[in-house]
């Protein structure tokens, strides 16, 4: 057998046992459910609006609640990849498969794809829920709600590298915890006030509000290429635009940042060793 | 020191403030270009000092440039630049170099320009016109104008005779007791109509018309050196995307319209629901190239709004009907009609929207409050679209309209415990597995 497929059994045979850990923990249904539920104020709160003033002009308003529920997911599965290689780390779990054929790139593999495959679950229970929602109140699911449900998972995918990167830098399992929520809810943070400054109207702005404005935009165009959230926004914007040159170019560059957190955790990983 | 002279000390200075603060602001000479933008829907105003190194317009239309030299100052109070063009306005003579990449690509020379209002001064947009046609179109409105004056000459003169013979006759009436036929009264003179339209005086200018790109810009002098601070970056941008708009004007709240710019802005209704709509062609522009456009004068115009856009609504779409679809089918073309909102009586808040009918006696010497497509729809989904006067369907006018179903929010949170209930089960039925598996092995 060769060397390669050796590897990629020995990926398949760990993603295998994880999964089957996730499917019988009760964590991801937990997130599943927190994600509804936090989707689900979103939802009430267009419904209210609609109601409260007769009339209401929306741009795809499950689109937001879907990308709250991205967020928690991805932000769930995440933490479990970071607590889970911090953990196997100071249990000794880690030396004891690095005995066997297990090496860097197969055990940041097994660990990436397994978080991977959770989350295409995940998206598949979302889309189901979103769709009795959509029945329930009426507001509609478009193209753009299923290709951000498809590029979500480019999201996820970033977001799990990331995790996983963090774990590897960090000594202690409560260490990556911290950093990567920090790290998350900065560039989230970023993005939604962002989102919030462009939307409003510049004439009536303050100069205060302008110079926030300003120190945004600057933070933002430094975390464009850092943050997870910044490569989803860009591929909504193409697909808004209906640009597929500016669609194919966001899906590269994801991935691409995909790789590279990836390599950077094998790196790392490997320069660090797999000692307590 | 004593209260009294601590209090005049005091009094002092509060007065050396109020003076501080009521002094003019330093005024600087300063070579300038005034420039007037095409926005997209008309004709902007504003300038660019000498702190303003980059210039923004729009591409693929005529602009207007001039360089000047005037006193420039700011004005902290709204924070912007103000030239004082009322005083101090004098051309610099020269041309206008246009390069890119550092080459020339241009050389323009001041032509001569002018607006024409076709629905007057206060009411539309204006055209620019120019080279000859310019001054003939102004040479035209001229003419109009005095044709008008004369004729308002005239009309005074036959209003006098008129008023004359009317008073003769009244006075017959009242000596004689007389009474007179209608074909015996003179006809009354009809008052000549002033000229809606209006052409502004003719002027020479830079016409700048140039595609999407980046560009500088410089002015020569005759001699061809440079000319002292008119050297300028140029940014010539062009819309992201185009469309049809609607301005939705909902019957409950008329003054506080919504807007759906774009395809992706669906209309949710809860009800039945009427509204009127007016259809406007719509630009999308990045927000800072377009604010720093229209408003250059001003230096926190359009900052930190690299990365935003925004819809411009233009001019409305001409001949325009909304036509109602559902499941695919059309149910109701609506033309726009005027209407007039009619505000309740007495101290009670409200009002109506009626039909706007000049002949009715209520409505006399009024003026529509406005003119728009009337939608009255029930509940269920639809499509809404725009046809032309040819009765093409315009192209970015399809919009979906939606009447929300009543949820309560039980039902919302029952869906969001789902996921965790079914993971309570797989976690229930592992264990039991499990224990039994123990059970059997034991």
């Amino acid at each position: 057998m060769s060397k390669l497929v050796q590897k990629f059994n020995t990926v398949g045979v760990i993603t295998k046992r994880e999964i089957k850990s996730t499917i019988g923990s009760l964590g991801i249904y937990a997130a599943a459910s927190l994600a509804f539920l936090v989707a689900n104020l979103f939802v009430r709160s267009n419904l209210r609006g609609v109601a409260e003033n007769g009339l209401m002009v929306m741009a795809n308003p499950l689109n937001y609640p879907l990308f709250i529920a991205v967020i928690i997911g991805a932000t769930y599965l995440a933490l479990t990849s970071t607590i889970s290689v911090s953990r196997e780390r100071d249990q000794g779990t880690l030396e004891v498969l690095f005995y066997g054929p297990v090496d860097s790139i197969t055990y940041i593999a097994a660990k990436f794809l397994e978080q991977l495959v959770a989350f295409l679950g995940l998206i598949v229970v979302y889309i189901v829920g979103f769709f009795a929602i959509s029945k329930l109140t009426n507001f509609g699911l478009d193209s753009s709600f299923f290709a951000m449900a498809a590029l979500s998972i480019l999201l996820a995918a970033s977001t799990v590298a990331f995790g996983l990167l963090l774990s590897t830098i960090t000594r202690s399992a409560r260490t990556s915890v911290i950093v990567l929520l920090l790290l998350l809810t900065l560039f989230l943070a970023s993005d939604v006030v962002a989102g919030v400054l462009n939307s409003m109207s510049a004439k009536d702005m303050s100069v205060t509000m302008v110079y926030v404005r300003v120190a945004v935009d600057m933070i933002n165009k430094g975390l464009k290429w850092i943050s997870p959230f910044a490569y989803l926004n860009r591929g909504i914007a193409a697909i808004g635009l209906e640009s597929s040159k500016h669609l194919l170019s966001s899906i590269g560059a994801s991935l691409l940042y995909t790789g590279v957190l990836l390599s950077l955790a094998v790196y790392l990983l490997n320069k660090r060793g797999v000692r307590r | 020191m004593t209260n009294r002279t601590c209090l005049i000390l005091l009094l002092c200075l509060i007065l050396v403030g109020a003076v501080a603060q009521a002094a003019p602001p330093e005024r600087e000479r300063q070579n300038v270009y005034g420039i007037t933008p095409w926005t997209g829907k008309e004709y902007g105003g504003t300038f660019a000092p000498a702190g303003v190194d980059k210039i923004y317009l729009l591409a693929d239309t005529d602009h207007v440039l001039n360089t000047l030299e005037t006193e420039v100052y700011y004005w902290p109070i709204t924070k912007e630049y103000m030239a004082n063009w009322f005083e101090s306005r004098e051309i610099i003579d020269g041309k206008l170099k246009i390069l890119q990449d550092g080459k020339e690509i241009a050389l323009l020379e001041r032509q001569p320009y002018a607006h024409l209002y076709p629905q007057g001064f206060y009411a539309g947009a204006s055209e620019l016109i120019t080279g000859e046609d310019a001054k003939r179109k102004y040479e035209e409105y001229q003419n109009a104008v005095e044709d008008y004056w004369e004729m308002a000459d005239e009309f005074r003169k036959t209003q006098a005779q008129y008023e004359r013979e009317m008073t003769d006759i009244l006075e017959e009436v009242m000596e004689t007791g007389r009474t007179f036929d209608e074909h015996e009264l003179p006809v009354p003179p009809k008052e000549p109509v002033p000229p809606i339209w209006y052409v502004t005086g003719v002027i020479e200018s830079f016409i700048v018309n140039l595609p999407a790109g980046e560009y500088s810009i410089q002015t020569i002098d005759s001699s061809g050196n440079l000319v002292p601070d008119t050297e300028k970056k140029l940014k010539v941008f062009e819309g992201r995307r185009t469309g049809v708009a609607y301005q939705i004007i909902p019957e409950s709240k008329w003054t506080r319209p919504e807007q759906s710019n774009d395809i992706s802005q669906i209309l949710y209704l809860e009800g039945e629901r009427t509204m009127y709509m007016k259809a406007v062609h719509a630009s999308e522009y990045n927000q800072h190239d377009y604010l720093r456009m229209t408003s250059l004068e001003k230096p926190l115009a359009g900052k930190g709004a690299e990365s935003a856009y925004m819809w411009v609504h233009l001019d409305e779409v001409p001949d325009a009907k909304v036509q109602i679809l559902e499941g695919g089918k059309i149910v109701q073309e609506i033309s726009p009609k005027p209407y007039f909102v009619s505000q309740s009586p007495g101290y009670t808040l409200g009002y109506d929207i009626v039909d706007f009918d000049p002949d009715a006696p209520e409505l006399q010497g009024r003026e529509p409050s406005f003119e728009a497509m009337k939608l009255q729809i029930g509940p269920g989904s639809y499509q809404i679209r725009v046809v032309n006067g040819d009765g093409e369907v315009v192209k970015g006018s399809l919009r979906e309209v939606r009447s929300i179903n009543t949820v309560s929010a039980w039902q919302l949170y029952l869906l969001s415990a789902i996921p965790a209930v079914i993971g309570l089960i797989v976690v229930l039925r592992r264990r039991i597995i499990r224990r039994k598996l123990l059970g059997t092995t034991a």
